[in-house]
């Protein structure tokens, strides 16, 4: 749990925060500049708040009126910067033996070498690596911190598509099992965690929110600035089928194909991005889009000239349209829609 | 090849610039990192001071270093009673030899020490490790280039330091005179001119042995 009280001053903005970030895994949304590094150099001990207080379970991590500051390594935490910071005069795996928590077994560390794909290039020095190799190895390091707390800026940042979701699904996994909380900053909802409890979205000119995404789509202020990152769907499905390129996933009566691999019987999540959901009045079956949905308009909400429509096709979904198609269609809440989602755009997780 | 004293004048000079190096690394360090890291104002009149010694002439640093330890001053006098002997004395060599080098140590390990991205102690402090674990296997080895440029500086000027030597120790052969005090000994004698060159030969060859070394031992691994 950590509760944080704070405000900070930078040259940029001023960071206001008064949260208690309690979910296990909380993603750090905000347009680049907003501040997200900044919140959590200041959780990390690295920037020192202006005012207020940071208080962690027990623990007072800062409290400016006590003029109480925890030096930066007695936090129990893991971070991983933005531009990686590995030790240029050690190889890739000599980094992450330096920063080896005392408890981080062998066969972990074993495991996150496996995951993270680090053997072509262990023994490597830093300057020898890319900037996506420098990134893994970063990650992989502060994994076998074997830290309490995790703090990761954007940490999938430039990593190719492929490897990202399998990265993304092992440090889910790891966390689970290893850390208490982990805080992922990013600026696409769609690169921090394939399951995210909580987000909070913070604008360095304004104020900043804290919660699970059903209840910030509800609030205008908190809306507006998730619908300029870009709003992503996940439905939680169960997998029903495996064909040899796509699989079938089971969402209450209806049957989605997905592009893609996972074993059946698996629970996986699904995402797609709200702008590629097409809304259509009547069943029209001749389309190219693999996946049709029923469900029924609960929310309409317009802002800033665009239009996000609230969904329920048993689970939550957000469909972004243009005011122009709004008005053809004269959609209504209450009405019930097809939701076309083209097998191409979902992203199993 | 060389005589008795010549031999004497090496192995003095050797002495004086180690021992004179020895030194210089954990005060020109100690002060390179106070000039870097600090925030106290009086720094910038610290580092002028250190500069002292680079732009004064050296007989004037050494003519202010027998005034203060000249036998019959105040601390020369007290330091004699420990049965500590400055002045005229090898230790007096090694005194002068050590500040004259010091502004040329301050100002190597300075440069690396601006070069240094601080950023990298607080990735280790972010992931858990303390300060003296992080200053002893990251920020350490990471500044040693640059301490051991400064003290292949410091060593080669304290092996060729004249001025400031020949004012507070004189020229006394076996005790105090190093070579390039020997070799200006050599040139005053009408049949000196051989040895000078003789020892003006070997002193350009254990400075150049000595950059030669610090250039191997700062070798980058090749890729």
């Amino acid at each position: 749990m950590i509760d944080c009280a704070f405000k900070l001053q930078e040259q940029a903005f001023t960071l206001r925060v008064d949260h208690r970030l309690g979910a296990a895994r909380t993603a750090i949304l905000g347009p680049s500049g907003a501040g997200k590094t900044t919140f959590l150099m200041a959780l990390a001990g690295i920037k020192r708040p202006t005012a207020g207080q940071i208080h962690v379970g027990d623990q007072v991590w800062s409290d400016s009126d006590k003029r109480i500051y925890l030096p930066t390594h007695q936090r129990d935490i893991a971070i991983v910067f933005q531009d990686s910071r590995l030790f240029p005069h050690l190889t890739a795996f000599e980094n992450m033996h330096f920063a080896r928590g005392a408890k981080v077994t062998t066969l972990q560390i074993r495991q996150v070498i496996e995951a993270l794909e680090l053997d072509a290039f262990g023994h490597l020095m830093p300057r020898q690596l890319s900037g996506g190799q420098l990134k893994r190895v970063a990650l992989a390091r502060a994994l076998v911190a074997g830290r309490r707390y995790l703090f990761l800026d954007e940490p999938y940042q430039g990593l190719n598509r492929e490897l990202k979701g399998q990265i993304m699904d092992f440090v889910d996994l790891w966390c689970r099992d290893q850390v208490e909380q982990v805080l992922i900053t990013t600026h696409l909802m769609g690169e921090c965690s394939h399951i995210s409890d909580e987000f909070m979205v913070i604008n360095g000119l304004g104020p900043t929110f804290l919660g699970p995404l059903h209840e910030l789509v509800q609030q205008e202020s908190s809306l507006k600035q998730l619908m300029q990152i870009g709003i992503e769907n996940s439905l939680a499905c169960q997998v029903i089928a495996n064909e040899c390129d796509f699989i079938v996933a089971q969402l209450s009566a209806t049957q989605l194909y997905v592009a893609g691999h996972a074993k059946v019987g698996e629970q996986v999540v699904l995402k797609f991005r709200a702008e590629d959901v097409v809304i259509a009045k009547e069943a029209c079956s001749m389309t190219s889009a693999q996946n049709r949905l029923v469900a029924k308009i609960t929310q309409i909400h317009q802002i800033d000239g665009r239009v996000l429509i609230h969904l329920d096709a048993g689970q939550p979904i957000y469909a972004e349209i243009t005011p122009r198609a709004l008005s053809q269609l004269r959609l209504e809440r209450g009405d019930d829609v097809h939701c076309l989602i083209k097998s191409m755009v979902l992203r199993v997780a | 090849m060389l005589t008795e004293v010549e031999w004497q004048a090496v192995w003095l000079s050797l002495k004086v610039a180690l021992w004179a190096t020895l030194l210089n690394v954990p005060v020109g360090f100690t002060l390179a990192w106070w000039l870097t890291r600090s925030r106290n104002p009086l720094r910038h009149l610290v580092r002028t001071l250190t500069l002292i010694p680079l732009v004064v002439p050296p007989i004037v640093t050494g003519y202010v270093l027998l005034m203060i330890f000249a036998p019959n001053q105040a601390l020369g006098t007290q330091l004699g009673k420990w049965g500590i002997q400055v002045a005229f004395d090898w230790k007096g060599a090694v005194l002068a030899s050590w500040l004259m080098s010091l502004p040329l140590m301050v100002r190597s390990v300075m440069v690396a020490m601006e070069q240094h991205d601080w950023r990298l102690e607080q990735a280790s402090y972010g992931l858990g490790i303390s300060p003296s674990v992080t200053f002893r296997k990251i920020t350490l080895p990471l500044l040693t280039p640059g301490i051991l440029a400064g003290s292949v500086l410091a060593f080669t000027r304290g092996f060729g330091e004249f001025g400031a030597t020949i004012a507070l120790c004189a020229s006394i052969p076996g005790q105090t005179q190093t070579i390039p005090l020997a070799i200006y000994n050599a040139m005053q004698q009408p049949d000196g001119d051989e040895r000078a060159m003789r020892l003006a030969l070997l002193c350009t060859l254990i400075a150049l042995t000595a950059v030669a070394l610090s250039e191997w031992l700062n070798r980058k691994p090749s890729t």
